[in-house]
């Protein structure tokens, strides 16, 4: 590779003198045709599909498509924005998703310190596997579980709470109970794939500072404070960025799923509307319009977060 | 690394049996298509050699078919054949996911030829120009069987929309076949007479509840259940009826009811939460999706529900509830008998031309020429026979105008097979040839069955507002249909009574534009009947 470089590099050189960009990136003409693909993955599929934001400022018909529909400026916003649903639908997501970021990241990071506790490695191992398992299946399918364990007339744990001769819980159905409901579900679903990347931290901490700190007279408790929670801290900061620029979603998959009209007040969230209005009505521009909403708040709070993180003391993500 | 080369192995051979599969496909259709150029020369046909096309369309299927994959689907076979083609159908049980994989389709401009929706839907269709105009194609000389058997072209007109001709009605029966049904064998045990009233209905409910019908010393049967789709109150509850409010729409004098908006709805809403707090209705109910009500009912779990379709109950229908409900429950004398309680006052209405089928605007002339031929094919009596009762001597044989069906070869060439025949008469939801002027003989068609028929057909049937209507521009049935349910589970569940209501519609009719919507469903009935109809929107 470097022979290459070395080699064009001379060979070019008595065409005088270019601007130095130019020179660098003929030296590294190769390592550059090497992220091409990458590049092209990233512009085909994720720049140049970012054009269609425009349906969310033009009164979009399919049959006319983005060429021909009418612009219409602001008005799908206004339209957003002065609707009654709205308030409601910002409240619950927002509620949702830092429910989600509190409860989901913590239940990660102490599954991960627990297992990294056990030495018995078979036992880790089989732990890690039977916990990660859950991740693998569909929501559909735990819905279709928790369903045939919770519902009001025929669900085993009802009917055995009923048995009892005690007062019969809704869970499926019951305002108070929904979003206890979807954060259970996702922290048994997807505790155990969330905490590989905390291991995959905790497994890059220097066995020679535990080694020290066990000589300095440090137990199990002093070990983790002072050197495994700081070996895991950027990976969690790196993970709360990524989490806030997402902190409109609120897991529309799950929620959809799960929604049945007697929780609309507390689980119908952004992304549901967007699809009933958008794949049920087959109504586009209205929901485009929250999509760009979304995504500029997910962008500045992306921004935010890595100043943030920066400012005391951590590494951000650039 | 012992571990992960076993799991390499697995993947392999899991791969090695994917690409096994779809080679077979590959080699299955070469066949077919081999012999339909031959018999193309061999005249059978008027034009000589038409060039192959694919056609690809939606429709509806029952939620059990499954198209079996080569020969097995002989009903391809012979279309691909007959018209060479090559028709892909892509099917799903009507409900809102037919619409959000239709609607996924549209938006990803992969518009099937021809589609099902239903009538409302279509006019979204119709506007957003996904429709093809149909002039010169749904026409007698192209359709003779569509025509000549279902559809009068005088019908046709008062079935548009926004003015132009974009649809038109799937051939209809003439009777709804709906029904409560009730256990029998539940009513025999604990001594009681089939409910003839409304009154007598819930009693029994309450003994289906309370005295363990089922004789397993557990409380843990219900009197009724329903299907809310976790979104509404079901049309299912006798308590319209009970308080006068027929099918989604009717007409009382000269006025326009919208049932489910209506004022009377107070009543209905204080006897379902009566019926729902005595605590006689499977507490499912508004969670369990369509078909999900028959599944508790075929468990054994439930000993009334509300069902559709003659042979239901039928004592040898694989897909009933009869049947079914013996193998499921392993009780030999479990007997689902239909009643109403509203038999001769009035149970619901008539039918009237319902869901259209639609063409596609993006395909080629010819692919649309084409779908139409086979429709009317389906609609003729080649195609009606080949689509109900499978081919002629195998699955059934003919002796003049009688055909006598083979239920051996019925049940393992087509309901064993996915019960694939579902998809492809969505075209034709009819259920006997008479129209043609053919009978059949089922020699598994027992008297009981003949007897629930006979019962069926006496309930006394309401006429409805006998045409199909179309929303105005600009409004939003879906979103006021939404809030509507929403505050009717509300009142079910979480307020004391429902005195709310009136001051809930008038939120409907006004904030909801229930009352436009309406008062032009009203005008369009008006024009329909030639008699004036108006609705009344206000509380008083």
């Amino acid at each position: 590779m470097q022979e290459i470089a070395r080699g064009a590099k001379a060979a070019k050189r008595p065409e005088g003198s270019r601007p130095k960009w130019v020179k660098t990136f003929l030296r590294y003409r190769w390592l550059y045709l090497f992220m091409v693909p990458g590049l092209l993955y990233y512009i085909i599929f994720h720049y140049v599909p970012m054009f269609g934001l425009v349906v969310a400022f033009q009164d979009y018909n399919l049959m006319k498509g983005v060429w021909g529909s009418p612009w219409v400026g602001f008005d799908n916003f206004r339209t957003v924005f002065s609707s009654p649903d709205f308030l409601v639908l910002m409240k619950n997501t927002i509620i949702l998703s830092v429910y989600r970021i509190v409860f989901n990241m913590f239940p990660d990071l102490i599954l991960a310190l627990m297992l990294n506790e056990i030495r018995v490695r078979w036992f880790k191992k089989w732990i890690q596997t039977l916990t990660y398992g859950p991740h693998f299946l569909s929501w559909i399918i735990v819905y279709g579980i928790v369903f045939s364990f919770f519902a009001p007339g025929s669900g085993l744990i009802t009917n055995f709470i009923r048995d009892l001769g005690w007062t019969p819980i809704d869970v499926l159905t019951s305002s108070e109970w929904f979003r206890t409901l979807l954060l259970s579900t996702d922290i048994w679903k997807s505790t155990g794939y969330g905490a590989i990347i905390y291991l995959a931290a905790l497994a890059g901490i220097n066995n020679e500072l535990y080694e020290s700190a066990a000589i300095d007279g440090a137990g199990r408790w002093r070990q983790m404070w002072h050197i495994t929670l700081p070996g895991v801290r950027d990976v969690f900061i790196l993970l709360i960025i990524l989490r806030l620029g997402n902190i409109l979603d609120a897991g529309f998959e799950q929620v959809y799923i799960f929604l049945n009209v007697r929780v609309y007040d507390v689980g119908d969230i952004l992304d549901t509307w967007i699809f009933r209005r958008g794949i049920e009505q087959l109504d586009f521009s209205v929901p485009a319009a929250v999509g760009v909403f979304k995504s500029i708040i997910g962008f500045v709070l992306v921004i935010l977060a890595n100043k943030l993180a920066k400012r005391f003391g951590g590494s951000g993500i650039w | 690394m012992k571990g992960t080369k076993s799991l390499l192995l697995v993947l392999m051979a899991i791969i090695l049996t994917l690409t096994a599969c779809s080679g077979n496909n590959k080699s299955n259709q070469k066949p077919s298509s081999q012999p339909s150029s031959s018999s193309n020369t061999g005249g059978e046909t008027s034009e000589p050699a038409r060039e192959k096309i694919k056609l690809n369309w939606f429709v509806t299927a029952s939620a059990d078919a499954i198209l079996p994959k080569g020969d097995q689907d002989f009903v391809k076979a012979a279309i691909d054949e007959k018209f060479n083609v090559d028709l892909k159908i892509n099917y799903m049980p009507f409900g809102q996911d037919y619409q959000n994989k239709l609607n996924s389709m549209v938006a990803s401009s992969d518009i099937p030829d021809v589609f099902f929706i239903d009538g409302i839907s279509s006019n979204q269709y119709i506007k957003d120009g996904i429709a093809r105009d149909m002039t010169g194609i749904v026409t007698p000389e192209n359709m003779p069987n569509y025509f000549k058997y279902w559809v009068s072209e005088d019908a046709l007109p008062k079935y548009q929309v926004q003015g132009q001709f974009a649809r038109a009605p799937i051939p209809y029966e003439k009777y709804f076949y709906r029904s409560y049904y009730i256990r029998q064998d539940w009513l025999d045990k604990l001594g009681l007479p089939m409910p003839k009233s409304y009154d007598e209905m819930v009693s029994v409910m309450q003994a289906f509840t309370n005295d363990d019908p089922d004789g397993n010393g557990k409380k843990d049967t219900y009197g009724f259940t329903a299907f809310g789709n976790g979104t509404n109150m079901s049309l299912e509850f006798p308590t319209y009826v009970k308080n006068g409010l027929f099918g989604d729409f009717n007409i009382v004098g000269d006025e326009f009811i919208d049932t489910r908006t209506d004022l009377k709805m107070q009543q209905v809403l204080e006897d379902t939460k009566a019926l729902i707090g005595s605590g006689v209705v499977d507490p499912d109910w508004l969670l369990n999706k369509n078909g999900q009500q028959i599944e508790k009912a075929v468990q054994g779990k439930v000993g009334i529900i509300l069902g559709f379709g003659k042979n239901l109950a039928f004592d040898k229908n694989p897909e009933g509830l009869q049947m079914k409900t013996k193998e499921v429950t392993g009780n030999q004398d479990a007997n689902w008998m239909p009643f109403d309680p509203f038999a001769e006052t009035g149970t619901y209405i008539d039918p009237v031309p319902g869901n259209p089928f639609l063409l596609s605007s993006k395909s080629s002339e010819e692919a649309i020429n084409r779908s139409v031929e086979i429709l009317d094919w389906l609609a003729g009596e080649e195609g009606f026979l080949l689509t109900h009762y499978g081919r002629e001597g195998t699955e059934y044989t003919r002796d003049g105008t009688t055909i006598t069906l083979n239920q051996d070869a019925i049940k393992s060439n087509i309901t064993d097979n996915g019960n694939f025949l579902s998809v492809y008469n969505w075209f034709t939801p009819i259920s006997g040839p008479e129209e043609f002027g053919i009978v059949v003989a089922d020699p598994n068609v027992t008297d009981r069955d003949r007897a629930i028929v006979e019962t069926i057909t006496s309930y006394k049937i309401v006429p409805s507002v006998g045409t199909s209507m179309v929303v105005k521009e600009g409004m939003d049935l879906g979103a006021l249909r939404a809030r509507m349910n929403e505050l009717q589970v509300k009142i079910i569940y979480d307020e004391k009574d429902a005195s709310n209501w009136p001051k809930y519609r008038e939120e409907l009719m006004t904030k909801y534009g229930g009352k436009e919507i309406f008062e032009f469903y009203a005008e369009q009935v008006t024009e329909a009947r030639g008699q004036s109809v108006t609705f009344k929107g206000d509380n008083n």
